[in-house]
């Protein structure tokens, strides 16, 4: 049994000697007595444990029955993407330096850190045209929902509207966090994948607090902002944009279409598709805003010697100070996850990362090219520019085609119907990344046909 | 940002501090070619795409040799310290060992590389270990259903606050708009609630620094929905009425929660579900074998009792003849991430527990208390601290006496970093003035305990000879303390160099 504990026996007595106590369970004399909740659990589902070996083999074990992407080729993306990821970065991001310490509340014993973090910022302002980003949010949705909250303290207005062109599981996120708020959630409908301006201008009013748009849409179009930075703050309301930082590398970033405030999904950035997460919450913002978002921020400043170094500052507006009148909760971040994105984007910098990007839409093109060329198949949205993703519809059901590449070894675009309703029945969400290989594509291209043709 | 020790060393101070490393920008030079994706060419890509869509010039992102950045990397890591490297004592945080096996876990394909919208069919082990990961967090609990989704315990505290309302709101009590908490309670409890819609009332405590029975009864009423309590709470005490408050709640028709942060101190020893508890997070980055990352990730799993597990976040895990899916039940207070849960994080915490069973659990606990109790013996004296008797896996001491010499808490913690280790937790919790707060944790062995204690009592001892000697510090560090106010004023949140 290990358990990690480095004590010998005798240690173990003369610790307890000199607290005055005789045995372990001594130390328990301070809980009260309690007798078991009926129907929970028994303790004895914990096992009597295993060594390092016999462990590892029991995870592999498991493991084998999952069809990650070593055993089916991803084509799917729809918030969780599969890119390439630099070698460099395991080797660096598993220091223990980095992996084992605590937020750095002590600045002098967490310098490097605090330098990540610091241009960890730095990196994400600068791919997202903003001025300002925070040390890290959960994930994608809850930065968003975050994002939201920002916007109605700051407005002090209760509607928001959301764009349909946002990852409808996002969108419910954003509606659980404003559950206790009283807050009215608009849509603002797709016409042929991008947001029309006559249904915009009629949804804003003086008593709008936002618009979220997304880039590119969960549908893989990209939409067309224009204009709407300045009517928004004509009325007073917030612009904020939902990014993925990957297409960021090519596609006109939130700062040039004029939002005010910017976040994203960091997984595309390099990280694993990890099963669901942990992922990575982008933030970024206009410097005006720079005391209403929530999360850490890492400052350059100069120590008591003039020496220049970081430290975690405008900390009054975190819970740890400010309490139930903090800009939001979040204590515990993603700090370990933004630093390894920062790792991927230094070893790729500007050039990598825009040859990967292009690399993505090059390859769901080819995709969409050879698939639409399958009588039956169509692109849903042919006219409308579209980044790595794409709707696809034919008449069979988009699950049971699922069903039959995934028996064959590929993870084909995600069915639409359970996510979106019966309209969008036959329909289905693929994506080609930068790491898919001609070979892969011929192979997912000819499955679809083989399954058509059984038809 | 080299130049700086030179300065220094002019100074004829700090000699001893190692030298600052440059950032990514100031190290970059245009035209270096870094890794070499996949992918294809952007400027033919750029061609095929409306120029108004397009960003206007590349993103300006340093450019360095792959060995440029490792050595950045390497040599930024020299500059911070983590508990592979220092005795970490920071009291709340339980920074203790996380064993290196879990690490490979997270790097077995299966998992790492398993897309989370893949149909439930492809991801069955994946079920099947989370499944078996909620159980065995319901046996510690003593709690009927458990949700792994919140990536942190403020998420935690949040999900719980949202099945509270839905609760409620259920059985249309629409009058219950205020929770409790304690002034001794995490910053997050109070940030929790208020998000969750609710206004707070705080619990005064009592003089030995527990919930005071009285100021508790008075803030019960018919508008409260739910008391936010921390077992044991942050003076590493348990509740000495704590079967009395929670009588007291629940005759009041409100809920109870549990801040579950300080698990460490009673895993498998006693279960927050058997003393009455409705509500439970625990945080598995203190726990449970998820090392801090500087921040995070973490996971922060919530229990429930019976009445309230209908109202759990979405998706749910659910096993049906042998097959596991995933489902979103009618009343579930919705999704709070895009996706099933911090997996990555959770499948550590099962490794851990499968590792040490229900025994070694248990004796991680022991020892937590065993580690405590010794150094508070240790330190008995040495400074007043707040609490009598037995204390649970941590313990706060108070360096009030020193405030009349113009020394604080924090003063203590630089010295501490000076001696060769991380600090305690400064100033928190709020009810003890210029308090220190220590965690030592299990895995730290006798020896390093004896020579903090022994440090330690030296430290105090020059802070009553040479008060000014503590202004001082840090010496040793790579940095004196840096200028926060400056910091606050115009922050510089960017490397000015990128733009």
């Amino acid at each position: 049994m290990a358990g990690f504990i480095p004590h010998t026996p005798e240690e173990t007595s003369a610790m307890l000697a000199r607290i005055g106590l005789n045995a372990l369970e001594d130390l328990l004399s301070q809980f009260p007595s309690t007798t078991p909740r009926p129907g929970v659990p028994d303790l004895g589902v914990l096992g009597e444990g295993m060594d390092e070996r016999a462990l590892l083999r029991w995870f592999a074990k498991l493991a084998e029955k999952n069809k990650d992407a070593t055993r089916a080729v991803v084509f799917r993306g729809a918030g969780a993407y599969e890119h390439f990821t630099p070698s460099a970065t395991g080797a660096l991001i598993s220091r223990g330096e980095f992996l084992t310490s605590y937020t750095p509340y002590q600045p002098e014993a967490s310098q490097g850190l605090l330098q990540a973090i610091f241009e960890f910022q730095t990196a994400i302002s600068r791919l997202y045209g903003m001025d300002l980003s925070n040390a890290s949010l959960y994930d994608g949705a809850t930065a968003l929902a975050e994002a939201v909250l920002v916007a109605i303290r700051e407005t002090g207005r209760t509607r928001i509207l959301l764009s349909e062109g946002l990852d409808p599981s996002v969108r419910e996120v954003v509606h659980t966090y404003l559950e206790g708020l009283s807050i009215k959630i608009d849509l603002l409908p797709l016409t042929e994948g991008q947001s029309g301006p006559d249904a915009f201008r009629k949804s804003v009013g003086g008593d709008l607090a936002c618009f979220v748009g997304a880039i590119p849409t969960f549908f893989g179009t990209i939409d067309d902002f224009s204009g709407m930075a300045d009517h928004l703050h004509e009325n007073g309301a917030l612009f904020i944009l939902h990014a993925n930082p990957h297409a960021l590398a090519l596609l006109r970033t939130p700062g040039e279409w004029g939002a005010d405030i910017a976040t994203g999904e960091g997984q595309p950035l390099g990280l694993p598709l990890s099963a669901g997460g942990p992922y990575l919450g982008l933030m970024t913002a206009r410097k005006k805003y720079v005391r209403r978002i929530p999360g850490r921020l890492a400052g350059l400043t100069k120590d008591a010697e003039g020496r220049p170094c970081f430290v975690l500052t405008l900390q009054a507006r975190e819970q740890h100070i400010r309490r139930e009148k903090a800009n939001s909760n979040i204590c515990s971040n993603e700090t370990l996850l933004g630093i390894a994105s920062l790792m991927n984007m230094a070893l790729l910098g500007p050039e990598g990362l825009s040859r990967a990007a292009a690399g993505s839409w090059s390859n769901a093109h080819e995709l969409e090219r050879r698939l639409t060329s399958i009588p039956g198949v169509r692109n849903v949205y042919p006219a409308t520019p579209f980044f790595h993703e794409f709707v696809l519809e034919m008449k069979p059901s988009a699950q049971s085609l699922s069903q039959f590449l995934l028996e064959r070894g590929v993870l084909g675009g995600l069915p639409l119907e359970s996510l979106l309703g019966p309209a969008w029945a036959g329909r289905s969400l693929w994506c080609a990344t930068e790491v898919r290989t001609e070979d892969e594509i011929e192979k997912a291209v000819g499955l679809v046909r083989e399954f058509l043709g059984q038809r | 940002m080299t130049q700086a020790t030179s300065s220094n060393e002019s100074r004829g101070m700090a000699m001893e501090r190692p030298p600052m490393e440059p950032t990514l920008w100031e190290k970059s030079r245009r035209g270096t070619k870094g890794v070499y994706p996949p992918g294809a060419d952007p400027h033919l890509v750029k061609a095929k795409i409306p120029e108004s869509l397009l960003r206007s010039g590349a993103p300006a992102l340093p450019e360095l040799s792959e060995l440029e950045v490792v050595r950045h990397f390497t040599r930024i890591s020299h500059l911070s310290r983590g508990v592979d490297t220092h005795f970490y004592p920071l009291g709340s945080c339980t920074m203790k060992y996380n064993p290196k096996v879990m690490d490979r876990i997270t790097e077995i394909p299966g998992f790492r590389d398993l897309h989370p919208r893949m149909d439930a069919e492809g991801m069955q082990g994946l079920l099947e270990a989370l499944a078996l990961c909620e159980e065995s967090l319901a046996a510690l609990m003593g709690m009927d259903a458990v949700t792994l989704a919140p990536a942190a315990g403020a998420h935690g505290e949040l999900a719980g606050i949202l099945i509270a309302r839905q609760y409620f709101a259920a059985k249309n009590d629409s009058g219950r708009t205020e929770i409790l908490i304690p002034d001794s309670a995490h910053g997050t409890n109070p940030a929790s609630a208020a998000m969750g819609g609710f206004s707070v009332r705080v619990v005064a405590s009592g003089s030995d620094g527990g919930v005071d029975l009285a100021s508790l009864r008075e803030a019960l009423s018919n508008r409260t929905a739910m008391v936010m309590m921390t077992v044991p709470n942050t003076l590493g005490l348990f509740e000495k009425n704590i079967k009395e408050m929670i009588a007291l709640v629940r005759s009041a028709g409100a809920l109870l929660y549990m801040d579950g942060a300080n698990f460490n101190a009673f895993m498998g020893v006693l279960r927050p579900g058997d003393l009455g508890f409705d509500i439970v997070h625990i945080n598995t980055h203190k726990t449970l074998a998820t090392p801090h990352g500087g921040g995070g990730p973490g996971s922060g799993p919530v229990g429930v009792t019976r009445e309230l597990a209908p109202f759990l976040p979405s998706p749910r895990i659910i096993k049906e003849g042998g097959r596991f899916r995933l489902d979103n039940p009618k009343e579930s207070i919705g999704p709070l991430r895009s996706f099933i849960g911090s997996s990555l994080v959770l499948l550590r915490a099962l490794g851990y527990m499968r590792m040490l069973g229900r025994e070694g659990l248990r004796a991680v606990s022991l020892y937590a208390l065993l580690n405590a109790n010794y150094l508070r013996a240790l330190l008995e004296g040495v400074l007043p601290r707040k609490g009598e008797g037995l204390c649970a896996h941590e313990f706060v001491l108070s360096a009030r006496e020193f405030s009349a010499m113009g020394l604080h808490a924090s003063d203590f913690a630089k010295e501490i970093l000076d001696a060769g280790y991380y600090a305690p937790t400064v100033s928190f919790p709020l009810i003890v003035p210029e308090a220190l707060m220590i965690e030592p944790t299990e895995t730290e062995s006798k020896e390093t305990l004896d020579r903090f204690a022994r440090d330690f009592r030296e430290i105090c001892e020059r802070a009553r000879q040479s008060p000014e000697a503590l202004k001082g510090a840090p010496r040793r560090t790579p940095v004196s303390r840096p200028d926060e106010v400056n910091a606050a004023r115009d922050p510089v949140l960017t490397d000015p160099r990128s733009l």
